[in-house]
């Protein structure tokens, strides 16, 4: 037989296999039980996307809309440094025999601020590709691409969508900044190591088995199905000027739509173009932020760096809110990548900020200080904003061993 | 709001179907047919839907062919493949049998090569979409469904005549 008959052949297989499967299903039909089923589940979805909160988004005032605004974003960008926090250090085994396998990951986030008892509440939809979407309802959608180094922010009151190209951060495909480029892989090392026991509980009805453990000093609570392992709900207490952060409704593998991540805006959307680069080093990111507060508060500089709620709130209080969206949305992804670097940092230890020791403008005067990762020297930012490396000896506030 | 009754009996039997054929039995096909309802959920929330038989053929397929792969992972994990088996596997009559073998072989086919060119491969080549109808759909240009399509059937008819002279 020649190669034109072997070809032939094949083909020949592959119109057999296909007619095969074509006839086959034609054996079967849709089951009345199975449409039941999928409509109750269907009104089920819609029903858990009820209009209350919709109508509590409509009523906002347009400051808190473009506060959300600016919060999603420095929320997402928190988000993404702090996932690198996730090594491998958090839980159990068998959660992580449940998790290796996702190629993608749903959530709901929930953040309380210390001072407010309002949430804010997320969804999240992220891909191993390092594609993330997060919704917040009625106010923005944020979307991410972090190997290719772009972000969009879709306004749906203002039809406005903002794309930020920080592609200077580094090579296309590179993880900008010592952030991580795969938040479902930075997930899965959640359950590489050990987590301690503290008991059982329920969650949502199921019984949940619990786990706490400390990361850079944070307390992780990984609440997991006590049958099947699978992550139902993790919390960080006390977070970053957060009372409570909480990831919960996880759905792995879940078929995510690639439409979901595009950057290009939707129909009616007016775009605007905007590029930044993100800065792996602490003092790149906070001296614009302190820079900013300062400008707007004669002076002074954020009583606590880790309460972003309060420092957000202080600087919306004071200017216009149209002047000061811009600004903040300027320095938005600082702020979040500040308070993500932050936490990887222990006070008093490895950094220490004392915005009580210097005023704006005092050059000789340290506010801030830390220790960068394998370095024996400490980067001390002063009161006038510059940076410069000190021996431990100059610092207002000797490190603790 | 959206009426979902009236969604589902008007397209529901098509896109149950389209589940059905990938994946060869029932309960998958129903797993797979209700999260491509619930995923068109979501979509409808992000925009209007103005083809819902297009789009939920499209959830529907990627969706069986993820469960495809999990499956053949698991099974893989269960015991190794056996074309062997699968072609001793007959029933009679000895047509159905041989059908029954070669839906089978096709699926097994069907998890080894990309998942993109396995959703392009089933719509156009078991739902009967043409080439226009793909690229508007997944939002691909014409040429590249030709290019993906004409490379998968390349890497299916490969993947077949092996399994075929493994079995003979």
């Amino acid at each position: 037989m020649n190669s034109d008959d072997h070809e032939a052949k094949h083909d020949d297989l592959l119109e057999q296999a296909i007619a095969a499967v074509k006839n086959e299903a034609s054996a079967s039909n849709l089951a009345p039980r199975t449409v039941a089923d999928t409509l109750a589940a269907l009104r089920k979805a819609e029903a858990k996307h009820s209009p209350r909160i919709w109508n509590r988004v409509i009523a906002m005032t347009l400051t808190q809309k473009i506060a959300a605004a600016i919060g999603l974003t420095i929320t997402g960008l928190t988000i993404y440094f702090v996932f690198s926090l996730l090594g491998p250090s958090v839980t159990y085994a068998q959660v992580a025999a449940q998790i290796r396998a996702a190629k993608s990951m749903v959530f709901d986030a929930t953040a309380q601020t210390v001072n407010s008892p309002k949430e804010i509440k997320m969804h999240y939809l992220c891909m191993d590709t390092g594609r993330m979407r997060i919704e917040m309802p009625g106010e923005a959608t944020m979307i991410m691409d972090i190997p290719a180094h772009h972000m969009l922010m879709l306004q749906p009151n203002s039809k406005t969508a903002t794309l930020t190209d920080f592609s200077g951060s580094g090579p296309a495909g590179s993880t900008p900044a010592g952030g991580q480029q795969d938040m479902v892989a930075q997930f899965k090392k959640l359950g590489e190591a050990q987590g301690e026991p503290i008991g059982e509980q329920m969650v949502d009805g199921v019984k949940a088995k619990e786990f706490r453990a400390t990361v850079h000093g944070i307390d992780a609570f990984v609440f997991a199905d006590a049958k099947t392992g699978m992550p139902l709900k993790v919390e960080f207490k006390y977070f970053m000027g957060l009372s409570n952060l909480t990831f919960s409704n996880f759905d792995f593998d879940a078929h995510l739509d690639p439409s979901q991540f595009t950057m290009e805006p939707p129909a009616g959307y007016t775009l605007q173009k905007q590029s930044f680069t993100i800065k792996g080093d602490l003092a790149d990111n906070v001296v614009p932020l302190l820079k900013v507060y300062a400008e707007h508060n004669a002076g002074e500089f954020p009583p606590n760096l880790t309460d972003w709620a309060g420092i957000f709130k202080k600087m919306m209080g004071t200017t216009k809110p149209a002047t000061l969206s811009a600004e903040l949305t300027k320095i938005a992804p600082n702020i979040g990548a500040t308070f993500g670097l932050l936490a990887q940092y222990q006070k008093g230890k490895t950094y220490d900020y004392l915005p009580e020791n210097a005023k704006w403008g005092d050059a000789d005067k340290i506010i801030l200080w830390y220790q960068p990762e394998d370095s024996k020297t400490y980067k001390a930012i002063y009161g006038d904003l510059h940076v410069a490396d000190v021996t431990a000896d100059k610092l207002p506030s000797p490190p603790t061993p | 709001m959206i009426n979902w009754d009236l969604v589902m009996q008007s397209e529901g039997p098509a896109v149950w179907r389209c589940s059905r054929r990938i994946l060869g039995n029932d309960s998958d096909a129903d797993e797979c047919f209700q999260e491509a309802f619930l995923d068109a959920v979501n979509f409808s929330r992000r925009q209007t839907v103005t083809n819902w038989r297009a789009l939920l053929i499209r959830l529907a397929t990627a969706r069986s062919i993820d469960r495809l792969r999990q499956r053949s992972r698991h099974e893989r994990r269960e015991q190794a493949t056996d074309w062997n088996q699968l072609a001793n596997s007959n029933a009679s009559p000895p047509q159905m049998a041989q059908a029954a073998e070669l839906s089978q072989r096709l699926r097994a086919a069907l998890v080894k090569i990309s998942p993109r060119q396995a959703e392009v491969f089933c719509l156009t080549c078991l739902d009967g979409w043409s080439y226009a109808e793909t690229a508007e759909h997944l939002g691909i240009s014409l040429d590249s469904v030709g290019v993906t399509v004409h490379r998968a059937r390349s890497q299916l008819r490969q993947l077949l005549a092996c399994m075929n002279e493994v079995s003979s």
